[in-house]
């Protein structure tokens, strides 16, 4: 069988819900979706099916991600 | 592979980076807790409190604050009030008056809202429209609700007013003191507000010691209900600029934040004698407690025609 190297993440960002398709390289974890999305992980909050996960929450092909904004000021 | 708790089997929901730490949300609830009751401990934020108001916003700081010391103060049978500013932002404040009101319920406590509109005849909002620019939406916002806290809550007889200033908060001030060249400032700050004055409740910040980011986490793996938007008017004050480059240092190296804080400090407890002259003395327009003889809010109040 083989694997394809990319694979898509589907990111949805709290407050603002704009929703983003962020193409990974397989094998990839949270940190990496944060990094690569240029977010700083001290301002997320990230969650997969509904529970909050660690940066190394290994990531698969169609995931759904939501980011919940730490600092959303005032 | 799963990443596990470090202290149970269960499956691991956040890293702390800092101490390399894994937690499951319930070991993790334990942790943070215990790490607010020693600082209350060791600030004596409730040690010999009779009643106190906390400052609940609504927003996740103020929320997880509450739940964590409520329940402290109920043990030790200290009356307890909850207070809540509608500084009257639209489209912003009524959803986290709503968050404050379901926190004060849960805990059975009584619950006040104190607004702009009354206290001064104008909101927020239309205190801007006076401004002409949101630029210093921020300084005026923060002057007035300070000024209201205070006022509120010793109407309503308490000893103590508890805030959720967690610790980005306290690392931007301390930043933005040091940036602004204001020393008498830094100098008073730290954990207790130095200087007293009888109509001046005095102040304790549980959540000092807490990364914003702990007490959304708190939250979340508690089911508190709280507020997430973003204020219109945030994005225009400098403490934003701050606030990104703290994170960003953070990022690289964490711990920076706690440290650059416990360094400010001891700084500012070395530099206290230096403004020890500094007294709190009655306004003399409003009569609150001041270091000048008219008070911020009453100079701020007066640039815009409200006094």
């Amino acid at each position: 069988m083989t694997r394809s190297k990319r694979m898509v993440v589907h990111v949805v960002a709290e407050p603002r819900q704009r929703a983003r398709r962020i193409p990974l390289r397989h094998g990839s974890e949270v940190g990496d979706l944060l990094r690569k999305m240029g977010l700083l992980r001290e301002e997320f909050i990230v969650m997969a099916k509904g529970r909050v996960v660690t940066e190394f929450e290994p990531l698969k092909d169609k995931d759904q991600v939501r980011l919940i904004r730490v600092f959303a000021g005032g | 592979m799963d990443t596990r708790c470090d202290f149970c089997t269960a499956k691991a929901r956040y890293f702390q980076r800092h101490s390399g730490t894994r937690f499951c949300g319930r070991c993790f609830t334990k942790s943070l807790r215990r790490r607010v009751w020693r600082e209350i401990g060791k600030n004596k934020i409730i040690a010999d409190s009779r009643s106190m108001v906390f400052a609940v916003s609504g927003g996740k700081d103020s929320v997880a604050c509450l739940d964590i010391v409520h329940p402290l103060g109920k043990a030790r049978k200290i009356q307890m009030a909850v207070l809540t500013i509608d500084e009257g932002i639209h489209g912003y404040r009524p959803e986290g008056i709503k968050r404050a009101r379901k926190a004060a319920r849960a805990g059975g406590l009584e619950f006040h809202v104190a607004s702009f509109k009354q206290e001064f005849g104008a909101d927020l909002d239309s205190i801007i429209k006076r401004l002409g620019s949101p630029k210093r939406a921020c300084t005026y916002c923060g002057v007035l609700r300070r000024w209201i806290l205070n006022k509120r809550a010793r109407q309503l007889g308490a000893d103590r007013l508890i805030t959720g200033h967690n610790l980005d908060d306290e690392a931007e001030s301390a930043l933005l003191n040091l940036i602004r060249g204001d020393p008498a400032r830094l100098a008073r700050s730290g954990p207790e507000y130095l200087l007293s004055h009888e109509k001046l409740v005095s102040r304790g910040k549980p959540l000092r010691g807490v990364p914003g980011k702990e007490a959304l986490l708190y939250d979340i793996f508690n089911g508190l209900d709280v507020h997430l938007g973003s204020c219109p008017y945030a994005e225009f004050d400098f403490r934003n600029a701050v606030r990104g480059f703290l994170n960003r240092v953070e990022e690289d190296r964490p711990t920076s934040k706690s440290s650059f804080l416990s360094t400010v400090d001891r700084l500012s407890a070395q530099a206290r004698p230096l403004f020890a002259g500094t007294k709190l003395v009655e306004c003399s327009r409003c009569g609150e407690p001041t270091v000048g003889t008219e008070c911020k809010a009453c100079q701020l109040l007066r640039s815009v025609g409200l006094l």
